[in-house]
């Protein structure tokens, strides 16, 4: 199926400052798409340059097949859900609600049944002469959601809507977005700096860092096969070990760091005795008390009690790293000397930033 | 306020200082109204009696009541030309960063500093040079009072669009609202208490003013003030003090509808635009 | 919506510099070309008429009496203005505070003839204040205190004197009461919390007064007319008499003057303005 929005080589720069360069990413047709990275990475300049709030200084952008340079925020087959809501404080939630199919002449009976439609699914029936200001946090999120969904926009774009709430709220609307999204079959463009509601809501995330798209995937894909050390690092807590490549067997490499030894996936280009840098999941390690003559066995520096988990910070060999145990076992004392083992398929091997291999 | 550390003496001189202060503010308009019922036509303390006399007197005077309509026409005219004119230029200085913007806020304050007699004079000179047929007209005073009046009224409105989010236009936008509209449907209605107290002012301004439009002005167009003011350089009897405390009257009944309509946003938008 | 392009502001300021700002710099242009006689009927350019008016001792005295009274009413005003701003915040009852504010601001929305008028009625020979002052147990006066600088200084301050608290208010609003209580935390006592927290902080807000209440006080018109009497002569007042006279060349350097002095006095209060905030930054 072809995509509903195509991004080609996108770049954004202020003023000489390049806040967004050379993305390329195409979005499926009716798929929960978040785009996630820290405060800067450019992804609310991007999801802006989708709705026509900016201009691209390269690139192009299509919607539905359809070219958008030139054509201006009203014309786009877009709407956006703003990150402060923008609701039009003289407005109560049936006119904000109303804003565009009116200003789209539409004829007043139908206005009022989607208007009354759209409050229902946001579960608002009976707030329509309601002044927004009087509003709580989440109704005032339902009404500006609702008042971007109701013109039926091919694509809904959502700049970090659910930022200003509290934790509890978040993940209530998170999983009402989700909902209203598949009950919809509309395709969201989601902007978000938390991972935690990426993961939690999205069908694939692209995540962006310095201007740069580094990976586009499935939320299992980028836990589990990171491009790059970005990506690894930023989605979960991972070890990132510097190590060099021993030998290349059956598609396999074998990695040695610390004298610590890895297995992981052989990626194009690689040659024996280069350098590689493996991320390692700290729940993928198992510790053992280690034996009493192993002398270069790693030492517990510290350890955190997390409830369903202890954390562990393990000193040795010229390297730290974080271990997570669950399960019943006693936790072992701040001191103890232990052996990490892990399974053989544990570790990947990931890419400097930036040399991500998004498409 | 918060009381980190007050003297009581000090405070306590505070007030005594306050109240002194308020009732210097208030004395001479207390004293137009009590004199306008003084029998004595020499404004003699205590008064001599008490009389309506000098009401009737200013009420049937032919030049206040000429006065009074050509003021009503000059004020509503200027207040409506400044508005129609300042909001696109409030705009422009409140939402975009250009090259040239600081000239341009510069030239646009220069009636604030420039002495009124200069520019009245300056004026006036310009009417008669072009030919154009403005000095003594209506047209030539509605202009001149916009002249003054514009830094005012740039201010207050690039001040009270400052306050509105240019989220809730790009939200109009998105939504389908061409960038006028938006700021019709949007941005306007927000306006409101910027656009009255704004236009309050000019309006008292220009019913105010005497520095330029004495320049500017032939018997046929005097406004109410210049009537007043060549009245009180020929008498001094209280018809004089009859007309001020009607005007005070009219003052104060626009203060409250000013009040009523923009509630406790006006003084903070006065605050703010006098003091950028 | 930062545009890039410079032709949406300037379309948007084009009406009113067509129609307010063009015969405003238009004006300016041609009082100076009158100024040195140049014009239709003129023979200049030449400095004429700026050379008799500024060798002539009278005209020295009348921007003597201009710059004296602009300066008095300036310094009386910003006294009287500082503590009136604090004490005005001070209020917490908001039925008293409204009251003040409307006693403090009202004024402005009546005419300066009107204001100007109520001060002739209280200081003349014969009215309330000297006939307070001779029913005093001192049996005072009369005091001469119309018709001289007394009379224009203290109408000039009841006028000029809401424009000097505005500013002020808003300035003392601008600083974080956590300041103070900072000041006071460390061991100041009142009186060096004002001088040395709330003072300083406040400067900016004293010298936009500065700039307003002088600006308008050296080019005031109607008050020192109405309560000089004509023996008051400043400089808008020669200005106003000289276009009577025909005199338009010598209208146009004394306009020029009072422009010369508001502007000047404008720059020196920036500069002031400037040097402390430098001062605190460094």
């Amino acid at each position: 199926m072809q995509p509903d929005v195509v991004l080609s080589r996108v770049e954004k720069s202020f003023a000489g400052d390049a806040v967004v360069r050379g993305v390329d990413l195409a979005i499926r047709r009716g798929e929960f798409f978040s785009l996630l990275g820290p405060s800067g990475c450019g992804k609310t300049t991007t999801l802006r340059m989708i709705a026509g709030l900016e201009a691209p200084t390269g690139g192009s952008i299509s919607i539905r097949g359809v070219d958008m340079a030139g054509v201006p925020i009203e014309r786009r087959p877009t709407n956006l859900v703003f990150q402060k809501l923008a609701l039009f404080p003289h407005l109560d939630v049936f006119d904000n609600i109303a804003f565009g199919l009116k200003l789209r002449k539409t004829p007043a009976p139908e206005i009022r049944r989607r208007v009354a439609e759209m409050l229902d699914i946001v579960r608002l029936s009976g707030f329509e002469t309601r002044s927004v200001a009087s509003l709580s946090g989440g109704q005032q999120q339902r009404v500006a959601i609702a008042r971007a969904v109701v013109n039926e926009p091919a694509v809904l774009l959502l700049d970090e809507p659910l930022g200003a709430l509290d934790l509890k709220l978040q993940t209530h609307l998170q999983e009402e977005l989700r909902q209203i999204q598949r009950a919809l079959e509309m395709t969201f463009v989601y902007v978000t700096h938390n991972q935690a509601e990426a993961m939690a809501m999205s069908d694939r995330i692209g995540v962006m860092n310095a201007g740069r798209l580094e990976q586009v995937g499935a939320p299992a894909d980028l836990y589990l096969r990171p491009a790059t050390r970005f990506v690894a690092s930023f989605i979960g807590q991972t070890n990132l070990i510097d190590g060099r490549i021993d030998a290349i067997e059956d598609g396999k490499l074998r990695i040695e760091a610390g004298g610590l030894r890895f297995v992981a996936d052989a990626h194009a280009g690689a040659t024996v005795g280069a350098p590689a840098t493996v991320s390692l999941r700290p729940e993928q390690i198992r510790l053992t008390k280690a034996r009493d003559d192993g002398s270069d066995a790693l030492v517990i520096a510290d350890a955190t009690f997390m409830g369903a988990s202890v954390n562990y910070r393990l000193q040795g060999r010229g390297l730290t790293l974080l271990a997570q145990a669950t399960g019943e076992a006693a936790p072992l004392p701040v001191g103890a000397r232990v052996d990490a083992t892990w399974l053989p398929d544990a570790a990947v091997t990931v890419a400097a930033d930036g040399a991500g291999t998004a498409k | 306020m918060t009381a980190a550390g007050e003297s009581r003496i000090g405070v306590a001189l505070l007030r005594a200082g306050l109240l002194c202060v308020l009732v210097f503010m208030a004395a001479p308009i207390v004293i137009v109204v009590v004199n306008s019922f003084n029998a004595s036509p020499f404004n003699i303390w205590p008064p001599t009696g008490l009389t309506t006399s000098w009401y009737a007197k200013a009420l049937a005077s032919p030049q206040f009541q000429r006065g009074m309509v050509n003021s009503v026409i000059a004020g509503v005219l200027s207040t409506a030309l400044v508005l129609v004119l300042g909001t696109p230029a409030a705009y422009a200085l409140a939402r975009f960063h250009f090259r040239g913007a600081s000239a341009v806020r510069a030239i646009l304050m220069g009636p604030l500093v420039v002495p009124r007699v200069a520019i009245g004079f300056a004026l006036f000179v310009l009417f008669i040079a072009s030919r154009s047929g403005l000095y003594g007209s209506m047209t030539g005073i509605v202009l001149g009072h916009a002249v003054l009046m514009l830094p005012f009224v740039t201010t207050v409105l690039a001040a009270n669009l400052g306050e509105i989010d240019p989220a809730l236009e790009e939200a109009a936008r998105d939504l389908g609202a061409s960038p006028v509209g938006a700021f019709l449907r949007v941005v306007l209605p927000q306006m409101r208490s910027g656009l009255i107290i704004a236009g309050l002012f000019a309006f008292i301004t220009s019913f105010d003013e005497v520095e330029t439009t004495i320049f500017l002005t032939k018997p046929a167009v005097n406004t109410l003030p210049i009537e007043m003011y060549l009245y009180l350089d020929q008498y001094q009897d209280p018809t004089i003090a009859a007309l001020s405390a009607l005007l005070i009257g009219v003052s104060f009944l626009l203060l409250g509808v000013g009040l009523a309509a923009t509630g406790r946003g006006s003084l903070r938008l006065l605050l703010g635009g006098r003091a950028s | 919506m930062s545009a890039s392009t410079n032709t949406k502001p300037l379309l948007l300021l084009a009406p009113s510099a067509l129609v307010v700002m063009a015969p405003f710099v238009a004006s300016l242009v041609i009082l100076a070309a009158y100024s040195v006689d140049y014009g239709p009927n003129g023979v200049g350019p030449d400095l004429t008429i700026w050379r008799n008016f500024l060798s002539d001792g009278y005209s020295w005295s009348v921007i003597a009496t201009s710059l004296r009274l602009a300066a008095s009413v300036t310094l009386i005003t910003l006294l009287v203005a500082y503590p009136t701003a604090c004490a005005i915040l001070r209020i917490r009852n908001p039925l008293l505070s409204a009251i003040a504010y409307v006693i403090l601001f009202s004024p402005l929305l009546m005419s300066v003839v009107v204001r100007s008028y109520g001060w002739l009625l209280l200081l003349a020979d014969r009215g309330f204040v000297n006939s307070l002052l001779a029913a005093s147990p001192f049996g005072l006066g009369p005091y001469r205190l119309i018709y001289n600088e007394t009379g224009v200084v203290i109408a000039l301050v009841h006028i000029l004197l809401p424009f000097a608290v505005l500013p002020i208010i808003g300035a003392l609003l601008q600083i974080p009461p956590i300041y103070r209580e900072a000041a006071a935390d460390l061991g100041a006592g009142p009186a060096a919390i004002v001088w040395k927290v709330t003072f300083p902080l406040s400067l900016p807000g004293v010298i936009v007064a500065a700039e307003i209440v002088f600006a308008l006080a050296v080019s005031a018109f109607v008050t020192p007319s109405v309560l000089g009497g004509g023996r008051v002569l400043v400089l808008s007042r020669l200005v106003y008499e000289n276009i009577g006279n025909v005199q338009w060349g010598l209208a146009a350097v004394q306009a020029l003057i009072l422009l010369a002095i508001a502007v000047g006095a404008l720059l020196i209060l920036e500069r002031f303005n400037r040097s402390t905030f430098a001062k605190r930054a460094g």
